[in-house]
C-alpha cells in the first residue's frame, strides 16, 4: 500500500489541528477516509483536502506531512501505529497520548511534544518545547511508555511526573527537568538548568556535568562503577538515543539520590570518563 | 409582536392551573391578558396536547466563580477536546460558561443561582455569570466565616450592626441572599481544626456557630431579604450529622431557614455499617415547620467533581479523590475553597444508600414549595441529571427497578422500596418553577399569569419522563423563542438578579478602617458598581421588605 503526502495548501491563517490525521487512518479507511476527515483552524472546520493536497508517496502505508510555514498543532496526537513524518515544524502536542508507531519531526516541535504517551517512538531532529514527556493538562501522570529523542535542545519540565520510558535530548534542557518524576530514564547531553529531580520519587536522570545547582534535597552518594551502564548505553546507541558528548566506554559516574525532601530514591547520574 | 400559545395543557401552580386547556399571549417580553378576539397575533403556535410550563429555575447551581473555575482547571481533561467543539459547548460536571447556559437552556430551565459566592471573588463571579447565555443569574452571598463578621459578634456587636455589615456587603458585591457554609467551622480549619460543633466556641474569636447561624437568620429577617438564611449545615457528609441538621432548625427559633443539599446532612449512625438514613427524621422536621424549606442535592451515580466553600469537609474528603487529585485553598479572610473529583459508585453501599436517602427527602417532604429539585451541581451529579431525576420521582416501578440494581444490601437499609408517592406535573411545576421563584422573591417569574416575564417551556407529554424533560419542544426566554426540538435557535443574554437591602451607612468607616488593614483591596474597589454587571443593562431589583417575614 502506497503512503501519502500532504501539503498544506496555505501557509498563512491561524493553527490547523492534525488530531485524527494519522496513519491509522490510512491504514483502514484508505485515502477517501483521510481526505474527508473535518478539521479545525482556528474557529472554522474544514475537510482535509481543502487544507492540503494529497499526493502518493512516502513511506508504505506511511503518512508526510510539508507544513510549509503553516502551524501544525497535535500531530501524531494519539497514533497507534505506522509511520508518520513531518518534513518540516510542528506545532504544540506532537506525539501527545500516543501509543504506537513512529513519529519523526525533521523540523523542530512545541510544547507537550509527547505529553502523556504510552508507547511508540517520536524522534525530533531540532529542539522541542516546554513539557516534552509531561502530564497533559488534567493528568497525574506524565509520560508512562515508549522512547523520545531530540536531536537538539528542549525547554522547561521535560519529562515532568514521568512513570516509565525514555527521553534523550542530546542538547540543553531547560529548569525542573524530571520534576515530580515517579519512575523512567531522561538523557540529557549538554548540561540542564536548575531544579533537576525537584521532588523526583524513582527514575534516573543521567547528566554529563553536574547540574548549575544541584538541587536541595539531594545527597550525594558518591563515585561509583555502575555496570548496568555499560547495558545501557549499548541498548541507547542503537536507539541513538546515547548523546555524542558522553564517554563511548567505562562505567565510573557520581550519583545523586533524591529528592529527600519528597521521600524520593530516585537518581542523578553524572556520567564521567571511564 | 404579539405571539399566541393556543391550546396548551398549563400547569401554572402559583396561579392555580393544573393542567386545564388555555392560550397564552406574550407581548415584548411579558406574558399579557387575552387582549380579546379583535386581537391578530403575528405568530401563533399550536400547541394542543402539549404541556406548558413556565421556564424552570434552579436555586443552587455551582455555575460560576472560583471554585468553579478551580474545578474546571483541576477537570481539565473535560476541556480537551475544546478544539473539536466550535461551539465550546465542553464539560460534563464542569462545562463551560457557554456549555452551561446552552443545557440549561436546551432543559427548559431559564434561570440558576450561583450559591456560593465568596465576598472576594464576587466581581469575578459576576463576569462568569454575565458570560453564561441565555439563562437570568444570580448569587448569593458566602458569609458566616469571614472575618469582619465574626469580629464584630465576638466584640458583642448588637443585632443592628450585624444587619447593617450584611446589607452592606449584599449590595456591594450585588448579591441576591446570603448563604452561611459551615458557619464557624471554615474559620476553625484555618487554625488547624478538623471539627467544630455547633456549641463548640472557635478557636479565635471564640464565638459559637450557633451564635453565627442565629446573628446572620436574624439579619436576613430584620432586612427583610426575600431569600431565608441558604445553610450549608455542619458536618457534611459524616455518619450522624443529621443531630447537627435538626440542632439547626431548632438554633433559629422559628426563623426562616433554608437547609441546602440536605441529603448530605441527613446521615444516621446507626446499623451494621454505621451509616443510615435519617431522611425520615428530617422530612418529620421540616413538614412540622413551615418556616424551614429544603433543596435536596440528590446525587446521580458516575464521574462528577465535588467543589465547596467548606474546606473542613473538603479536606475530610480529599483521600477518597477519584481521580486522585484535589486542591483545598483559602481565600482572603472571606472562607476557604475545596474541590475533590468523585465518582459515585452505584455497586457502593455508601453511594447506593446516599442516592436512596435524597429520594427518601424528596417523597417524604410532603410540601412541595418548600423542597427544590437540585443535584448541588456539580457535587452530587452535574445538573445535566435532572430529568432523570425528575423520572424517578414520578415512576415509582422505573425508581423500583433501578433500586435492584443497586448495592444488594441495600433494601434493608431504606424504606425507599416502601414509599408509593409519585410525583405529578403539578408538584413537579411547583418544584421546579412557582417554589423556587416564590422562595427567591421574583415576582414576576416562576409563574405564566399576566405580568409576568415570558418563559416559557414547552413539552410533549411523554411517558418517559426522562425523554419528555431532556427535550422540551420549545424554550422561550423573554418571549422569544430560543429552543426548538432541544436544539438551541438563538441566543441572548439574561439578567442578573439582586437585592439592595436599605442598611446604615455608618458601618462603613469601620469596615474601611478594616479593610485597609486586612483586606487585599480597598473597601471603594471591593464595591461592585453597577455599570460592572452586564454592562450596566443587566439588574434586576427585587424588593426588602423588613418585617414581612
Amino acid at each position: 500500500m502506497s503512503g501519502l503526502i500532504l501539503t498544506t495548501r496555505d501557509s498563512a491563517g491561524p493553527p490547523i489541528d492534525m488530531t485524527g490525521v494519522l496513519p491509522d487512518r490510512l491504514i483502514e479507511g484508505g485515502r477517501e477516509a483521510l481526505a474527508g476527515l473535518m478539521l479545525v483552524r482556528g474557529r472554522e472546520r474544514h475537510r482535509l483536502d481543502a487544507l492540503f493536497a494529497l499526493q502518493d508517496g512516502g513511506p508504505s502505508g506511511g503518512l508526510v506531512l510539508q507544513p510549509g510555514d503553516a502551524v501544525l498543532d497535535g500531530v501524531g496526537s494519539g497514533m497507534t501505529a505506522g509511520e508518520l513524518r513531518v518534513e518540516g515544524e510542528c506545532g504544540a502536542y506532537a506525539g501527545s497520548a500516543m501509543r504506537g508507531g513512529v513519529l519523526t519531526v525533521e523540523g523542530n516541535c512545541g510544547a507537550f511534544a509527547a505529553a502523556g504517551m504510552a508507547g511508540g517512538s517520536l524522534r525530533v531532529l531540532g529542539d522541542a518545547g516546554d513539557f516534552l514527556g509531561a502530564p497533559l493538562a488534567g493528568g497525574t501522570r506524565g509520560m508512562s511508555g515508549g522512547s523520545v529523542v531530540v536531536m537538539g535542545n528542549a525547554g522547561d519540565r521535560v519529562g515532568e511526573r514521568m512513570r516509565r520510558g525514555l527521553i534523550a535530548v542530546h542538547g540543553r534542557v531547560g529548569g525542573l527537568c524530571g520534576a515530580r518524576m515517579i519512575a523512567g530514564t531522561i538523557v540529557v547531553g549538554a548540561g540542564c538548568g536548575p531544579g533537576a529531580g525537584q521532588a523526583m520519587r524513582r527514575g534516573s536522570i543521567l547528566l554529563r556535568r553536574a547540574p548549575e545547582a544541584v538541587t536541595p534535597g539531594f545527597v550525594d552518594g558518591g563515585m561509583n562503577d555502575w555496570l548496568f551502564l555499560d547495558l545501557m548505553r549499548k541498548e541507547l546507541i542503537d536507539g541513538g538515543a546515547w548523546p555524542s558528548g558522553f564517554p563511548t566506554a567505562g562505567t565510573r559516574a557520581r550519583r545523586l539520590i533524591g529528592d529527600r525532601t519528597a521521600g524520593g530514591i530516585g537518581e542523578v547520574l553524572i556520567v564521567s570518563e571511564a | 409582536m404579539l405571539t399566541k400559545l393556543a391550546g396548551g395543557r398549563i400547569y401554572d401552580p402559583a396561579n392555580g392551573h393544573d393542567g386545564a386547556v388555555g392560550d397564552l399571549f406574550l407581548q415584548d417580553g411579558r406574558i399579557v391578558a387575552d387582549p380579546g378576539p379583535g386581537a391578530a397575533p403575528d405568530e401563533v403556535h399550536d400547541l394542543t396536547g402539549r404541556v406548558v410550563m413556565a421556564g424552570a429555575i434552579d436555586i443552587h447551581s455551582h455555575i460560576a466563580g472560583g471554585k468553579v473555575n478551580i474545578a474546571r482547571l483541576l477537570m481539565a481533561e473535560e476541556h480537551r477536546m475544546a478544539a473539536q467543539e466550535p461551539c465550546g459547548c465542553v464539560g460534563l460536571a464542569t462545562p463551560s460558561t457557554h456549555a452551561t447556559g446552552c443545557r440549561y437552556a436546551q432543559m427548559g430551565y431559564t434561570a440558576a443561582f450561583e450559591p456560593a459566592m465568596l465576598p472576594s471573588n464576587a466581581r469575578h463571579a459576576h463576569l462568569e455569570m454575565a458570560d453564561i447565555p441565555l439563562i437570568d443569574t444570580g448569587g448569593y452571598l458566602v458569609l458566616g466565616n469571614d472575618d469582619l463578621l465574626l469580629e464584630l459578634l465576638a466584640s458583642g456587636a448588637g443585632e443592628e450592626a450585624v444587619a447593617d455589615y450584611v446589607g452592606f456587603m449584599l449590595n456591594a458585591t450585588r448579591s441576591l441572599a446570603v448563604k452561611a457554609v459551615n458557619p464557624g467551622g471554615i474559620n476553625a480549619f484555618k487554625y488547624n481544626q478538623r471539627r467544630l460543633d455547633v456549641d463548640e466556641n472557635g478557636p479565635f474569636h471564640a464565638i459559637t456557630p450557633r451564635r453565627i447561624l442565629t446573628a446572620l437568620a436574624g439579619a436576613v429577617q430584620r432586612l427583610g431579604i426575600p431569600h431565608p438564611l441558604h445553610l450549608h449545615g455542619f458536618n457534611l457528609g459524616v455518619p450522624g450529622n443529621v443531630e447537627a441538621t435538626l440542632d439547626s432548625i431548632v438554633a433559629v427559633d422559628g426563623l426562616r431557614l433554608h437547609l441546602t443539599h440536605v441529603q448530605f446532612h441527613a446521615y444516621g449512625a446507626e446499623g451494621d455499617r454505621k451509616f443510615s438514613s435519617a431522611a425520615a427524621r428530617v422530612a418529620e422536621a421540616v413538614n412540622r415547620r413551615p418556616n424551614i424549606s429544603v433543596d435536596v442535592g440528590q446525587i446521580m451515580f458516575g464521574q462528577t467533581v465535588t467543589a465547596s466553600a467548606d474546606t473542613m469537609a473538603q479536606m475530610g474528603n480529599a483521600g477518597l479523590a477519584h481521580p486522585k487529585k484535589w486542591v483545598m485553598m483559602d481565600i482572603e479572610c472571606d472562607a476557604g475553597c475545596g474541590v475533590v473529583p468523585f465518582r459515585y459508585r452505584d455497586k457502593a453501599f455508601v453511594n447506593a444508600l446516599q442516592w436512596a436517602i435524597g429520594l427518601e427527602l424528596f417523597l417524604l417532604i410532603e410540601d412541595p414549595w418548600r423542597i427544590f429539585l437540585t443535584t448541588d451541581h456539580p457535587n452530587g451529579a452535574p445538573f445535566t441529571s435532572y430529568p432523570e431525576l425528575i423520572r424517578l420521582l414520578m415512576d415509582r416501578d422505573h425508581r423500583l427497578a433501578r433500586m435492584a440494581e443497586l448495592h444488594p444490601a441495600l433494601p434493608e437499609h431504606t424504606i425507599l422500596g416502601s414509599l408509593t408517592r409519585e410525583y405529578s406535573l403539578g408538584e413537579i411545576a411547583t418544584m421546579t418553577r412557582a417554589a423556587p421563584a416564590r422562595i427567591l422573591g421574583l415576582t414576576d417569574r416562576g409563574h405564566l399569569g399576566p405580568g409576568a416575564v415570558a418563559d416559557i417551556t414547552v413539552y410533549t407529554d411523554r411517558p418517559d419522563r426522562h425523554a419528555m424533560f431532556e427535550t422540551p419542544d420549545l424554550v422561550f426566554k423573554d418571549g422569544r423563542l430560543i429552543v426548538r426540538d432541544g436544539v438551541v435557535v438563538a441566543f441572548l443574554q439574561g439578567r442578573t438578579h439582586v437585592v439592595e437591602p436599605a442598611y446604615d451607612p455608618k458601618i462603613e468607616s469601620w469596615m474601611a478602617r478594616r479593610f485597609d488593614e486586612r483586606m487585599g483591596q480597598r473597601l471603594t474597589h471591593f464595591r461592585i458598581a453597577e455599570e460592572e454587571i452586564r454592562g450596566g443593562n443587566g439588574l434586576v431589583r427585587h424588593a426588602c421588605q423588613p418585617g414581612a417575614f
